[in-house]
Parts: structure tokens; sequence; C-alpha cells
């Protein structure tokens, strides 16, 4: 991609991430239901971190597609030139990674308290959860590996089928809680979702905004990392001519 | 187990300052590197004929 390109995609997502996120803050406080009174909802506001949680998750399986497809093609045509935009998108996906764990486990200790569970251990014994904490080591060791290995196309290969492998844990996690019996984690959409954990219209539609806007916040901090690396490769250039 | 409020309170927390620290982190490196590379290419630019010092 083209300095100027990037520039003018830059420019956009963060026009798009400035205009979809006060939008889903009041989408959240005024139009999303209010939970409370509901005698089967014992944390009413703690619900309203499914606007946050699943979409933030979401952003990171992006990430972590970016990588796996960049890293394919760098296998495949043996082509540097895609590792840069892998590395800086494994990096953003494994940011949101982070904030999906944290808010999990929050929702977790406090959801599934109900059946006397309110500890840290029954939350990282899921296996959803524990497959997506796998997957956020997996991507802390790729970027700690991009650190530790000498060689710009050594490190690129090496990273590349890092990266290939370390994207099982995505289509491994959304398997994990439909086809175990043993999950608590409830499926709110796709194939297999829970029907006692179906969304109605409004919250569904509140959801789908969320993911769009984690979405835009994920391209935009992309495209602002990118632009580091492509600043780091630069001054990398005048320093050793 | 905590209370609704404090759970909300600390996942919104988690959601907001994790991403605001990473684009301040991202934003801060950008700066950095801005100011490094501004100075590289000062350094490293060529006079143009006429400027600089003449030859003895």
């Amino acid at each position: 991609m083209r300095e100027a390109t990037l520039a003018a995609w830059r420019r956009g997502s963060l026009w798009a991430t400035l205009a979809t996120w006060p939008v889903l803050l009041y989408l959240v406080w005024f139009v999303a239901p209010d939970w409370s009174g509901l005698a089967d909802v014992s944390a009413p506001l703690t619900r309203k971190v499914l606007f946050f949680h699943p979409a933030s998750a979401w952003a990171a399986f992006a990430a972590y597609f970016v990588v796996f497809a960049l890293s394919i093609a760098v296998l495949n045509e043996r082509d540097v030139k895609y590792d840069a935009p892998a590395r800086a998108a494994a990096e953003v996906g494994f940011w949101f990674n982070t904030v999906a764990l944290a808010t999990g486990t929050l929702w977790g200790i406090q959801e599934w308290s109900d059946s006397g569970n309110a500890s840290l251990a029954t939350v990282y014994s899921e296996p959803k959860v524990l497959v997506v904490v796998v997957l956020w080591f997996t991507f802390a060791a790729y970027l700690l590996l991009r650190r530790l290995v000498d060689g710009e196309e050594r490190r690129a290969r090496l990273s590349a089928a890092f990266g290939v492998l370390g994207f099982l844990g995505v289509p491994l996690s959304f398997a994990t809680s439909r086809l175990l019996s043993t999950s608590l984690h409830p499926d709110i959409a796709g194939p297999g979702a829970n029907p006692d954990a179906a969304v109605g219209a409004t919250v569904g539609s509140v959801l789908a905004f969320s993911a769009v806007a984690f979405l835009a916040l994920f391209i935009h901090l992309w495209l602002a990392r990118l632009r580091i690396a492509r600043l780091a490769d630069r001054i990398e250039a005048l320093e050793t001519a | 187990m905590p209370a609704d409020e404090t759970t909300f309170f600390l996942s919104f927390l988690a959601v907001f300052a994790g991403l605001a620290a990473y684009l301040w982190h991202l934003d801060r490196t950008a700066r950095r590197l801005e100011a490094r590379l501004a100075t590289l290419e000062a350094a490293t630019a060529k006079p143009k004929p006429g400027e600089g010092p003449g030859l003895p």
C-alpha cells in the first residue's frame, strides 16, 4: 500500500471511529433494554458488557484472520512485504484479545456465580475461555518471537508459520462452546447458538452496531501501527545508508 | 461476588482505559519516530548548488 493511499485510509478510518463510538455509547445507555427488575437477571448493569465483550473478541478474531491471510501470503509468495502488516494486525489483535479476556473474566465471575461458581478458577477452566487464554499466550509468543529472531527473511517466515498455526485457536474457540456440553459460555449468534441466549431485535441491532464500531477501531489501530512500521523502516534505511 | 456496579465499572474501564492507553502509546511512538526521521533527513540532505561552504 502506497503512503498516500495509507494516509487516506487512515483518515477515513479515524472519522469512522470518531463517528461510531459516541453513537454506540448512546445506543448502549439509552436504546438497549434496561434489564433491572427482571427476576432471572441477577446483574442487570453488568449485562451491558454484552455490547463490548463479544465485539472486542470479534475484532481480535478479525485481526488474527488478517495475520493468518498475510502469513499464508508470506509463505506462499516468499515475499517479506506482507510481514509488516501481519505483525501490525497481530499486535492490535492481541490488545483486543486482552480487552475481551478482561471483560469476559469480570462478567463470568458475576454471571456464573449464580450456580455457586464465583471463582476465577471456574472462569479459566471453562473450555471456551481456556481456548481464548491459549490464543492470547500464542500471540504474545508470536510478538516475543519477532524480537528474538534475527534476519528479516528468517523472522518473516518463522512468524508466518507461527501466525498460521496460532489462528487455529479462533475456529477452535467457536467450536468448543458449541460442541462441548460442559461449556458455560453462551453462544448468542451464528450456527449452533443457544436458543435461551438468543437476543431480540433491539439488542441484536445494538450488538451489530458495536461490532461495526470495534471493527472500525481495529482498522484505524491497524493502519496507525502500520504507519509506525513504515517510519521505522525509513529510519533504518537512512541509518544504514 | 462483587457488586453489579463494581463489575460493570471495571469492565467499562478495561475497554476504554485499555484501548485509550494503546492509542496513546501508538501516537507517542509515531511522534517520536517522526522527529527522529526529520532529524535524519535534515542531516543527510544534500546541499543545493551554491549553498554550503565554498572550496578554498
